[in-house]
């Protein structure tokens, strides 16, 4: 039991989207999906939701729309209560190409939190707590909260240690931790295999409200233009930090192989297991679609599949979304196909990332590797257009921006 | 218009299934209950007030429907209401019948006043648009309209079966008559005339005449009566899954994608309380075949021409043929299900057995099946 209204949450969802592109070009980081039936954005507000935070402010300078679309009221994470609720705040930055407000020059995310300060003040919370989605994990908020007033520390920030990695080029902000768990120190550095006992900064925050305005207050009063976390990564080290040892699954998704293979990892129980079945169920927004229907020609293995699909063909080690066809004799192997792709027959499908609402003609082949998936944009037609060319020929038609925008905003 | 869907039901031929629950929230085709179906069919008919009437076992029943909202119903206009038996300063109010319920529940109507009702049984499979047959009944300027389905003459006898004339107007009603005159049979669904039916309703009351049930008492009344009262036909797929045998078939033939229910429609779907569960699994060796399979299943046996609900966990060499299993039941190895209805919450333990043959198997809620009478053990 919590005392009402002792911690508010604060989504920084102003993560870069370019890292992620083609997958982020029309959609925030946070509302990528993920795993057949979730869109990042659901794992830090059931995280915070769980742990009875009731007030949760959404900054960004994206365009809210497909946020919006997933979460409106956040009644699916009990936040369409009387108390608290979902707070959004978006202001366009320079790179939106909607720059100067009043008379500030608005580079970095800082103005955003500054000009809505009266939300941290507002919400009389004693502790904030912040949180991306970049970052993806399930966390105990709670937890974190105890350690931090146990420790006294003025900002706990939560970390994973990492000594083995094999996926390569991650560049991640780790760390230095002494032995009492106080952070010495931070540094961007990059992950392979023989990079040596690394801990990684999970950019999960939490500290009093009162520290976190006067942070905020203290850069702008300095006429700095910087993003919330560079305030934070100074804060960490120039004030008596805490590190918080996290030891669940963590992927960084910081480029369309690790958006891959985070989905991969899903098919293996003790990772599935860990993310998405452990204490806390994660939420996300609720459709009523038919049970999937598998036909007597359909043979799937090792695969996770969402509910509402036609499977007449094989399937092997992907990750299938809501509301997806797939025709008889096509092959989809190592894959992600999201939702409402259908994928016509004779079709043949390894190591390919389909966007919303793709269709694949009958009889293309597309064939990636495991460290470069083609990716496939939303809405696009694929077809092979001569049987005998060796290579298949790729016509993308997207079906341009209203359609795009229509289907963001009634999918 | 408002309406009642009669969710009272015991639904006592069902067995086992409706042992703890109420007929109309046993569940079917995977991820539905019964009731589902009357719920959404008000919901696309764009009706905003629903009293749920319930009697027998609620409590499963209370719990699924909630505040409507699953089903878009939660309007801060009318809404769902749970409507339970209660006592009074005249005594306790069991329901005696269908009519009986809707008489008890008066206060409950008139607080909405509506110009019509609209009463329902919540233990059909159909998709209907009450609207149309709203219009139906401000067209014939009827005072009741009876929703009818064409059955197969020598099934007449099971039903309640109304004889009309040219313009559809009902001339003579027979319940489950020996030598049925035709085969129209009533589904269970009546539009009428709020007004006149609360006076039938009302002075039968007062002055001691039995008025406790729609097809014996109050529709035969209405004809005598000389009241308008017609026979709105209806065409589309419509069960009654009064027995394990009947909910048995009725499921298998939804695996069918193109099943007459038409269940992947967008325009009209079926709601459901929709829990939150990861996307199903089926490991390597898993061979799924003419099946249904919900969210948060983890398979790894053979499933032939089945339904797999919500978070059922299936071990490897287990295989299940033709059945139904509810959601959150737990399969060990080597398990064999054929012919079978298992309820929710079962467990199977490695190697157990569960063979339907010339009839349904039916394992009940919670059940433990094998483990300590193994011959192992």
């Amino acid at each position: 039991m919590m005392r009402r209204n002792k911690i508010c949450g604060i989504l920084n969802i102003t993560e870069s989207r370019l890292a992620t592109y083609p997958l982020t070009m029309n959609r925030p980081v946070a509302s990528l999906p993920f795993c057949s039936r979730y869109r990042l954005i659901d794992f830090p507000l059931t995280n915070l939701t769980t742990a009875g935070v009731e007030t949760i402010g959404i900054f960004t300078h994206d365009n809210l729309r497909s946020i919006y679309d997933h979460v409106r009221s956040g009644k699916e994470w009990g936040l369409d209560s009387i108390h608290g609720g979902l707070f959004f705040f978006s202001e366009p930055s320079l790179d939106s190409g909607r720059g100067n407000q009043g008379g500030l020059n608005l580079e970095g995310d800082i103005y955003n939190y500054f000009n809505n300060i009266e939300f941290f003040e507002k919400s009389e919370s004693e502790y904030t707590v912040i949180m991306g989605t970049r970052m993806l994990c399930n966390v105990d908020v709670q937890a974190i909260l105890r350690n931090h007033i146990e420790q006294g520390a003025d900002i706990t920030v939560v970390y994973k240690s990492v000594d083995q990695f094999d996926d390569g080029d991650q560049h991640v902000s780790c760390l230095t931790i002494d032995e009492d768990g106080r952070v010495r120190g931070l540094k961007s550095c990059e992950l392979h295999k023989n990079a040596g006992k690394m801990f990684i900064n999970m950019e999960i925050y939490i500290m009093k409200t009162r520290l976190l305005t006067k942070l905020i207050r203290n850069v702008v009063a300095e006429n700095e233009h910087c993003n919330l976390n560079d305030v934070l990564h100074k804060a960490i080290v120039n004030l008596p930090s805490n590190g918080f040892e996290y030891t669940g699954y963590l992927k960084t998704i910081n480029s369309v192989g690790a958006y891959y293979q985070a989905n991969m990892d899903m098919l293996q129980d003790s990772n599935l297991t860990a993310l998405l079945k452990g204490s806390q169920t994660i939420h996300t927004k609720v459709k009523n679609e038919a049970p999937t229907y598998y036909a007597r020609s359909s043979e799937v293995e090792d695969s996770l599949v969402a509910n509402g699909c036609l499977i007449y063909g094989e399937v092997a080690h992907s990750v299938v979304f809501r509301n997806v066809t797939i025709e008889k004799n096509t092959v989809v192997n190592s894959s992600v196909i999201m939702q409402g792709s259908s994928i016509g027959s004779g079709a043949e499908l390894h190591y390919v990332i389909l966007d919303k609402q793709v269709r694949i003609e009958p009889n293309t082949k597309l064939i990636g590797t495991k460290n470069k998936p083609i990716v496939i944009e939303k809405n696009s037609v694929i077809s092979r257009i001569s049987e005998d060319s060796q290579s298949p020929e790729i016509r993308t038609a997207n079906q341009g921006n209203d359609r795009e925008n229509y289907n963001t905003l009634f999918s | 218009m408002i309406a009642m869907i009669l969710a009272g039901g015991q639904g006592s031929r069902l067995g086992k299934l409706t042992r703890t629950i109420a007929k109309p929230a046993v569940p079917f085709g995977g991820k539905y209950r019964i009731i589902d179906f009357s719920l959404s069919n008000c919901s696309n008919s764009g009706i905003r007030t629903i009293g749920v009437v319930t009697q027998y076992q609620p409590l499963e029943l209370n719990s699924h429907i909630g505040n409507g909202s699953h089903w878009g119903l939660d309007h801060k206009d009318g809404g769902v209401t749970i409507l339970q038996p209660h006592s009074s300063l005249d005594g306790e109010k069991w329901f005696e019948g269908t009519a009986h319920a809707i008489y008890q529940n008066i206060s409950y109507i008139d607080s909405h006043n509506p110009t019509y009702l609209l009463i329902l049984s919540g233990d059909h499979i159909y998709k209907m648009d009450y609207e149309h047959m709203l219009h139906f009944h401000k067209r014939k300027k009827a005072t009741a309209t009876v929703a009818v389905i064409h059955v197969p003459l020598e099934e007449a006898s099971r039903f309640g079966i109304m004889n009309t004339d040219n313009t559809d107007r009902i001339i003579d009603f027979e319940e489950k008559p020996a030598k049925p005159k035709s085969n129209l049979a009533s589904m269970g669904i009546y539009i009428f005339t709020w007004e006149v039916l609360r006076r039938y309703l009302t002075e039968s009351h007062a002055t001691g005449q039995n008025m406790d049930d729609f097809g014996k008492n109050v529709i035969p009344s209405f004809l005598a009566n000389g009241e308008n009262v017609f026979a709105y036909s209806f065409n589309g797929y419509w069960k009654d899954v009064g027995t394990i045998e009947s909910l048995w078939e009725a499921n298998m033939a939804f695996i069918n994608p193109d099943h007459e229910l038409n269940i992947r429609d967008k325009s009209w779907r079926i709601y459901s309380k929709n829990p939150v569960a990861p996307p199903h699994y089926l490991a390597t060796g898993a061979k799924v075949k003419e099946s249904l399979i919900v969210d948060g299943c983890y398979i790894s046996g053979e499933i032939n021409h089945s339904i797999i609900s919500q978070n059922v966990k299936i071990g490897a060499n287990s295989v299940i043929k033709d059945s139904i299993v509810m959601a959150n039941t737990v399969i060990g190895k080597n398990v064999t299900i054929d012919r079978a209805i298992v309820g929710e919450h079962a467990v199977f333990a490695d190697n157990a057995q569960v063979v339907g043959d010339k009839s349904i198997e039916v394992v009940g809620y919670n059940e433990i099946v094998g483990g300590l009478n193994d011959e192992e053990e």
